[in-house]
């Protein structure tokens, strides 16, 4: 396994000063983190409610912070955290003050400017809500919500998508007094204003932008604050015409101007606005309105090249696989594939295709299309390649696999060992039921018959009640993945649990941030 | 054809009846709990669980729980259907089966508070619903046709005592200790397609059969009915071993010594072999015993009765000779007693 990933990681030693207690608690901590990070979307799984997996969440965060803050701020910069993973570790950083760490502060700043600019904007918008919620209202906090939306290329985009969002986002960060300030000397033209309000316009909006981008800014902050006069930008303008000009909309996001629809245009469809709007759409939008626009008859291109793995086999699922698709998780399987240091001559992957890779109802068949597109690069990775699923059907890459019944996996295991691979790779949530421990045993007694082929399970959901990912055999290290390219988190687990100097060398190495490194 | 019948008559019939139209499917099996799911090609689409029509429940008065069913079709409450709520209201649970019209609102005055010295009503809404533990769904049934809210606060309080649980008569207190256990038990057991009914075994102790009209209706009561109706069980068969965790490895096991990949795959199948025919033997032992049916009402064109057997005692809801709903836990005699009558173990 630790032939799969790369690393920046030199042998050397990094000196981290980490203290003995540190040093014993961090590998167990940190698996917990990484098992959480890498699979936890803050929505219920087939087996977990939302609740039981946000307390489990937060338990993970909460330890491995507890333990050091600058391992913690590296981790969630891993590639393969989830987004939301980001979110609840962003907010931990703002609402605790800095006492101690192993780096030097600036690391902590610009990696958690990293991490909110990582997010997709409704995210980071959510986090800002979350802050909110959670009465995070520090320096730090102010001036990182107020940066990230007021120095941001497509906020007059985002005004009129996210106006209330903005609204709520940014009047936390000012306070509802100067918001409010803010409105009416914004009304004003800069030339009309007093010294007083200049300073309150270039403390608050203006010294986060830049100089050429005053107007513009001023006017969406104005827009956000629930003043329309005078826009001149053109979507804000749009967004106030549209109200009596339906085609004036042509320019807003879809959704927005849907809201419009039903408030205003009560006598114009859904599917005129698709129609209408369908150049303004995201390119997550472009994929996930495909069901509607093929019943509103409007056609909706878009580019499967564009979507991670995960994304075009839940699309399939749904809309049915085709040549285009297929050709696109072929490119973005061999592209991955060729990224990872080795090459194997045959590789065996066994996929757990048992009712519970559906996922729950909010992400349905996330599992499944992560184990998916997991066996597409696996495959990749060898000039010969076996997949079988857990019911033994032989299957090919860029093949869906319905999930449905039990879980028996051992029969599988034998039957792929049996065509003599390098290594097995088990994708499965580890929940075996047909019955359970019968993997295990088979693992004990394929090694017992002096076979050691590596066998490795990749595990694609987070398990709230063991607080990590399901282990099918004592033997077999369980590895969390939330999308293909992140398989790197299980070699760093695996590292931090054998050697953990090395480890937290490889984490700082892997989250690039480099300069903030005491000298080796 | 359904003729109609005067509460109290008495029909006889056997398990089989209960069973008609399902297969064993494969035996799954995870620590001291084992179920052979019931698979069927028989759906019978016209009839709801509360969980599936998303149903608003409620509480008038303490002793009466209500059900609205706004949906199209006849909703059947699952017998000892109960609802704990985070509000400061009764948390009660139903003494017996019941049946809902279409589009309409019943109350069952019959009820039982789960939930003593806890004042207030359930408001209208939809709830998370549970069947009541095993250990409870006896005494229940026996006291179906009593009036009186407090009449299972004692038994709650035996049982919490029996599981070390303080809290007299507050069921919530078990739910809330033995909740990762029991989430577990919901985590474990995967419905299969087609399934329609369980049998439910712990401890290698048959301790349940249950039957739903169609696969979706199975869907929305099996969470239910794994976690707080069986999974209490197993809960119990784990202090009766004296906390024992419960052991992860299979029952049947594969002998130390295997020489090669071809005998370790032939040895998997064979035992797969012997535990499929394992339950579909225990199915078959089950299909002669006599079920002495007592007729207690007609709701929407079905009927609702009472079941007991030496071994089982629950209800069963007919369309005309048809069963269609069945819910028959063991009675905590024959639990007590059973010594596992399944199949040889596997030997080589």
């Amino acid at each position: 396994m630790q032939n799969l990933i790369a690393t920046q990681v030199d042998d050397r030693k990094q000196a981290f000063g980490l203290t003995e207690t540190q040093r014993e608690l961090l590998p167990l901590a940190f698996g917990s983190f990484l098992d959480s990070v890498a699979t936890a979307t803050g929505r219920g799984t087939f087996y977990n409610s939302r609740e039981e997996q946000a307390a489990a969440v937060e338990a993970a965060h909460h330890d491995l912070f507890d333990i050091d803050r600058d391992v913690y701020t590296a981790a969630l910069m891993l590639p393969g955290v989830t987004d939301y993973s980001r979110q609840i570790g962003v907010r931990r950083l703002l609402q605790t003050t800095r006492d101690g760490g192993i780096l030097p502060a600036e690391f902590e700043a610009a990696a958690m400017t990293l991490l909110v600019r990582g997010l997709p904007t409704q995210r980071m918008l959510k986090l800002f809500g979350m802050l909110r919620r959670d009465r995070v209202n520090n320096a730090r906090t102010r001036r990182l919500i107020l940066s990230e939306i007021l120095g941001a290329g497509g906020l007059e985009f985002w005004a009129v998508k996210y106006r209330e969002k903005l609204r709520v986002a940014m009047t936390h960060a000012w306070g509802r007094r100067t918001a409010s300030i803010l409105r009416s000397v914004l009304a004003k033209s800069p030339d009309e204003r007093t010294e007083k309000e200049t300073q309150i316009v270039r403390q608050n909006v203006t010294r986060f932008v830049r100089d050429d981008a005053a107007g513009r800014v001023e006017q969406c902050v104005r827009f956000v604050l629930g003043d329309e006069t005078g826009a001149t930008l053109g979507r804000l303008a749009a967004y106030r015409d549209a109200k009596s000009d339906f085609d004036r909309g042509a320019v807003l996001p879809p959704e927005t101007m849907e809201g419009l629809r039903s408030r205003y245009h009560k006598d114009r469809t859904s599917a005129e606005v698709l129609e209408l709007t369908k150049s303004q759409l995201t390119t997550g939008q472009k994929i996930a309105v495909q069901r509607k626009a093929e019943q509103s008859g409007v056609e909706v291109e878009f580019d499967p090249a564009k979507y991670d793995a995960v994304r075009l086999y839940v699309y399939t699922f749904e809309m049915g696989m085709t040549d285009e698709i297929r050709l696109a998780l072929r490119n973005k399987a061999e592209t991955a594939a060729a990224g990872l240091p080795v090459q194997f001559e045959r590789v065996g992957v066994l996929i757990d295709a048992s009712q519970s890779m559906i996922g729950h109802d909010t992400q349905a068949r996330r599992p499944i299309a992560t184990a998916l597109a997991l066996r597409d690069l696996l495959s990749a990775t060898a000039d010969d390649a076996v997949a079988i699923t857990s019911d033994g059907r032989a299957i090919d890459s860029y093949e869906l696999v319905e999930p449905s019944g039990d879980t028996s996996l051992a029969a599988g295991l034998v039957q792929l060992l049996k065509s003599d691979p390098d290594v097995v790779f088990v994708l499965s949530d580890g929940y075996e039921n047909a019955p359970a421990g019968r993997f295990g045993e088979t693992v004990a007694a394929v090694r017992r018959i002096g076979i050691h082929t590596p066998i490795h399970q990749f595990t694609p959901v987070f398990a709230a009640e063991s607080q990590g990912v399901r282990t099918l055999s004592d033997s077999v290290v369980a590895m969390p993945v939330s999308k293909p390219e992140a398989i790197g988190l299980g070699l760093l687990k695996a590292l931090i649990e054998s050697d953990v100097e090395r480890g937290v060398a490889a984490l700082f190495g892997m989250t690039k941030v480099a300069g903030y490194l005491p000298a080796a | 054809m359904f003729r109609k019948r005067k509460k109290n008559t008495s029909t006889r019939i056997e398990v089989r009846e209960v069973l008609r139209g399902c297969e064993a499917g494969r035996l799954q099996s995870v620590g001291y709990m084992q179920v052979i799911p019931l698979v069927s090609d028989l759906n019978d689409d016209r009839f709801v669980s509360p969980v599936q029509c998303d149903a608003d429940v409620y509480t008038t008065s303490y002793g009466t729980l209500g059900f609205l069913n706004s949906s199209e079709s006849v909703m059947i409450v699952p017998c000892h259907a109960g609802y704990v709520v985070k509000q400061h209201a009764q948390d009660h649970a139903m003494a017996h089966a019941g049946v809902v019209a279409a589009a309409g609102d019943r109350r069952y005055d019959t009820a039982a508070c789960i939930q003593a010295s806890q004042g207030g009503f359930i408001k209208k809404g939809s709830y998370r619903m549970l069947i009541l533990p095993h250990a409870l769904r006896e005494h229940a049934l026996q006291k179906r046709g009593e009036k009186n809210y407090q009449k299972l606060w004692d038994d709650i309080s035996v049982f919490n005592q029996r599981l070390g649980v303080t809290g007299q008569g507050h069921l919530e207190y078990f739910l809330k200790a033995f909740k990762k256990e029991l989430d577990e038990f919901v985590a474990e057991f995967e419905c299969v397609p087609g399934q329609v009914g369980a049998i439910v075994l712990v401890d290698d102790r048959v301790v349940g059969i249950e039957r739903a009209p169609s696969h979706e209706y199975w869907l929305s009561i099996w969470p239910s009915l794994i976690r707080e109706c069986y999974g209490s069980l197993a809960i119990e068969a784990a202090k009766a071993n004296g906390d024992r965790a419960p052991d992860r490895s299979p029952r049947v096991q594969l002998p130390v010594e295997i020489a090669s990949l071809d005998e370790l795959e032939s040895l998997i199948a064979e035992i797969a072999s012997q535990e499929d025919e394992r339950a579909r033997s225990t199915v078959r032992d089950l299909l002669d015993e006599p079920l002495d049916l007592l007729f207690e009402e007609t709701v929407a064109d079905v009927s609702i009765d009472t079941a007991t057997s030496e071994h089982f005692t629950g209800q069963v809801i007919r369309d005309g000779d048809k069963i269609v709903y069945a819910s028959l836990p063991a009675t905590s005699a024959f639990v007590k007693s059973q010594a596992w009558t399944r199949a040889e173990p596997f030997a080589i």
